[in-house]
């Protein structure tokens, strides 16, 4: 035990200030999630056909960091509980179905982001007899963050300016 | 290849870390996950310097690597690696003298040698049941063929041993990421590929953090791609899990099934 407290002593508080640019986007993204969704931003992320290399960044989002869930968004384990869906990969057809589904589970208002290239627009995998292509051809999509895999960074901001097109 | 060799040791300790981490919170130390997830962003980071990708998947093609290493980049690289092992071996004598997580990770999710031998298991999980076989040594290409490498194994082939091989393969990697850097060449970054050959096939392989990928293509007439198919490890070890679960209480299935981290998407290729 001594040495997990020693180690946890000398390493400190790893989690940074904020980059430059981005003060007045984190006060700013507290002020529009407050107003849109009351408390916390909950999110449910759903896999649709990624290749996981959007998810290595998304799990990014939790380490110390980035430290999200201290920004007051974290991950729920269900669509009944979620403000916003993170939705990765190109839509396989195997997938369609329960991303519909998931969709028409979020309660009002919800948010829709779709990560990474093959979100976006399908990335190398496009359209085919597998593959439905970018998120939006099966969901209302808000936000696109591209990036193949997109950095955590450019996820939050992704994250930030969905809450914002949502605010009234 | 000598950067190629670079970026693959480098994918390989990334992956590790992030599975140690995990592997600790699943069996309920957290600390661990903080700790391991650290290690691996700065490590990322250390790549986004080097390389501008935090993962630098586009910067191998066909023929070698279409990206370089700055003059200032083997130090960036050798300080930052210093710092990792350092910190490797105080979190190693953590988890190794922590009772509770111990007595989670050993005898839990067994794979035998037998039953291993038995399903074709392939990579880190199967050198965690006794099976002596690593790509980089079995087909060692260049630069492999030039360095000392021997294969982790562990013989109990449970939740314990698939960390200690996680373990040995991160000190190893570095030291082979510090072999690496000591001779590297001033050679070219990408050959020329030849003219494709009408209906040709071809077969790539390499080990992967998790095992071996394979890639196989097919040739058009006009040289183009007319198959392609995607072999990842996770297809052959999936079976295993379903073995090493029998008879384990229900709370370790999330522990298990981590401990081989296999991929989903990767098992439908």
């Amino acid at each position: 035990m001594w040495r997990m407290l020693r180690q946890i002593a000398r390493i400190g508080l790893a989690t940074e200030p904020p980059p430059p640019a981005a003060p007045e986007v984190q006060t700013a993204l507290h002020g529009d999630i407050r107003r849109v969704f009351g408390r916390a931003l909950c999110i449910r992320h759903v896999d649709a056909g990624s290749c996981n290399g959007c998810e290595l960044e998304i799990h990014a989002l939790s380490n110390p960091y980035y430290n999200l869930e201290g920004q007051g968004i974290r991950f729920v384990a269900s669509p009944r509980h979620a403000d916003a869906l993170l939705v990765t990969g190109p839509v396989s057809r195997h997938m369609a179905e329960a991303l519909r589904r998931t969709y028409a589970a979020t309660p009002e208002p919800k948010l829709v982001i779709a990560v990474g290239d093959c979100g976006a627009c399908g990335g190398v995998f496009g359209e085919s007899y597998a593959s439905l292509g970018r998120v939006a051809n099966v969901i209302p999509v808000d936000v696109t963050v591209p990036g193949c895999p997109p950095s955590p960074l450019a996820l939050l901001q992704g994250i930030l300016s969905a809450v914002r097109q949502k605010s009234p | 290849m000598t950067l190629r060799a670079l970026l693959l040791e480098r994918e390989r300790i990334a992956n590790h870390l992030g599975d140690l981490g995990a592997l600790g919170n699943d069996a309920g130390l957290a600390f661990g996950l903080t700790q391991f997830s650290r290690l691996k962003e700065d490590l990322l980071r250390v790549n986004a310097s080097l390389w501008g990708a935090r993962y630098p998947m586009d910067a191998i093609v066909p023929g070698g690597v279409r990206t370089d290493l700055s003059p200032d980049g083997p130090r960036q690289l050798l300080t930052s690696m210093a710092a990792l092992e350092h910190e490797l071996h105080v979190l190693r004598d953590i988890y190794d003298n922590h009772a509770g997580v111990q007595d989670r990770f050993m005898d839990a999710g067994c794979v035998t040698a037998e039953l291993a031998r038995r399903l074709g298991m392939v990579g880190l999980a199967a050198r965690a049941s006794g099976q002596t076989q690593d790509w980089r040594v079995d087909l060692a290409m260049p630069p492999y063929d030039g360095l000392t490498l021997e294969p982790a194994v562990h013989a109990h082939g449970d939740v314990a041993a698939r960390v200690a091989v996680r373990f040995d393969e991160t000190t190893a990697s570095l030291r082979v990421c510090r072999d690496l850097l000591a001779t590297m060449p001033q050679s070219t970054l990408c050959e020329p590929l030849g003219e494709v050959r009408a209906g040709a096939l071809g077969i790539g392989g390499v080990e992967g953090w998790r095992g071996p990928v394979v890639i196989a293509l097919r040739a058009n007439v006009n040289g183009t791609i007319a198959r392609c198919h995607p072999h990842d490890p996770s297809w052959h070890n999936w079976p295993a899990i379903e073995h090493a679960i029998i008879d384990n209480i229900v709370p370790d299935f999330p522990l298990i099934n981590k401990s081989f981290n296999l991929s989903y998407s990767g098992h439908d290729l």
